[in-house]
């Protein structure tokens, strides 16, 4: 069966800083999860908060519309599973959001996690505290290191 | 719109046939047909077939930048942010506080 993960905003986001202290790490765990086929889930509104905090780094529209390319071509060729915020997962949502006492973004990618039955993937370790033992939350050097 | 970054599922192909061959016919570009998460064939215009034949195969407009997840991987210079002492995690959260 394909390994799956849920992946956090910080994750990708550091991917694209190159003095970001995390970058060579994140780059690392692309590469793994691209020679071993991993499926990753990720929801919409981890997307919209990539393109936007990278558009708020690096002011330029059009690197910022490369990022939202760069996402349908990687859900195009099968290794991207964006979860859509429709009425489906509102019922997820609605069923799981109090077992994490967190921030409601940082609930959509928790309850998306525990949904999925999909290790989260964040380099933030107060998202990892905060979701306790209500779903596999590790980092990617934890990830990587499995 | 079915294709995304010069490349398209079969089975978007399978459903949107007329206006994906419309799409490369128009483009003037290769596109990458895949299935089951891995490129099968490439479709380019009768107009750049009849090129290449004529030996004119640079006629073909290929964009060499990695697409996908390559993209995380191998990112182009001038797409990365190289702002000294931005911390991502530090980013996000600000976009969620």
């Amino acid at each position: 069966m394909k390994k799956k993960i849920v992946l956090d905003a910080s994750v990708v986001i550091s991917s694209l800083i190159s003095h970001e202290p995390k970058h060579f790490e994140s780059k690392e765990l692309m590469r793994f999860i691209k020679q071993h086929d991993v499926l990753v889930i990720i929801p919409l509104f981890t997307i919209m908060e990539v393109i936007h905090g990278y558009f708020r780094a690096i002011a330029d529209m059009d690197a910022a519309d490369k990022i939202y390319k760069m996402f349908i071509d990687w859900n195009t060729q099968g290794g991207l599973q964006i979860i859509n915020l429709e009425s489906a997962f509102l019922i997820h949502f609605t069923a799981n959001h109090h077992l994490f006492p967190v921030k409601t973004a940082d609930a959509v990618v928790a309850v998306t996690s525990y949904a999925f039955k999909a290790p989260l993937v964040t380099w933030d370790k107060q998202l990892i505290r905060m979701c306790g033992d209500n779903t596999k939350t590790i980092t990617p050097e934890e990830f990587l290191a499995q | 719109m079915y294709i995304a970054k010069n490349t398209v599922k079969v089975s978007d192909l399978r459903r949107h046939t007329a206006e994906v061959l419309d799409e490369v016919e128009e483009s003037n570009r290769p596109v990458m047909v895949f299935s089951r998460s891995q490129p099968k064939v490439v479709m380019i215009s009768y107009s750049t077939f009849e090129s290449m034949k004529n030996g004119a195969s640079s006629v073909i407009k290929s964009d060499t930048e990695p697409s996908g997840i390559d993209f995380l991987i191998n990112t182009p210079e001038k797409y990365l942010i190289k702002t000294k002492g931005l911390d991502a995690v530090k980013l996000i959260r600000e976009l969620r506080d």
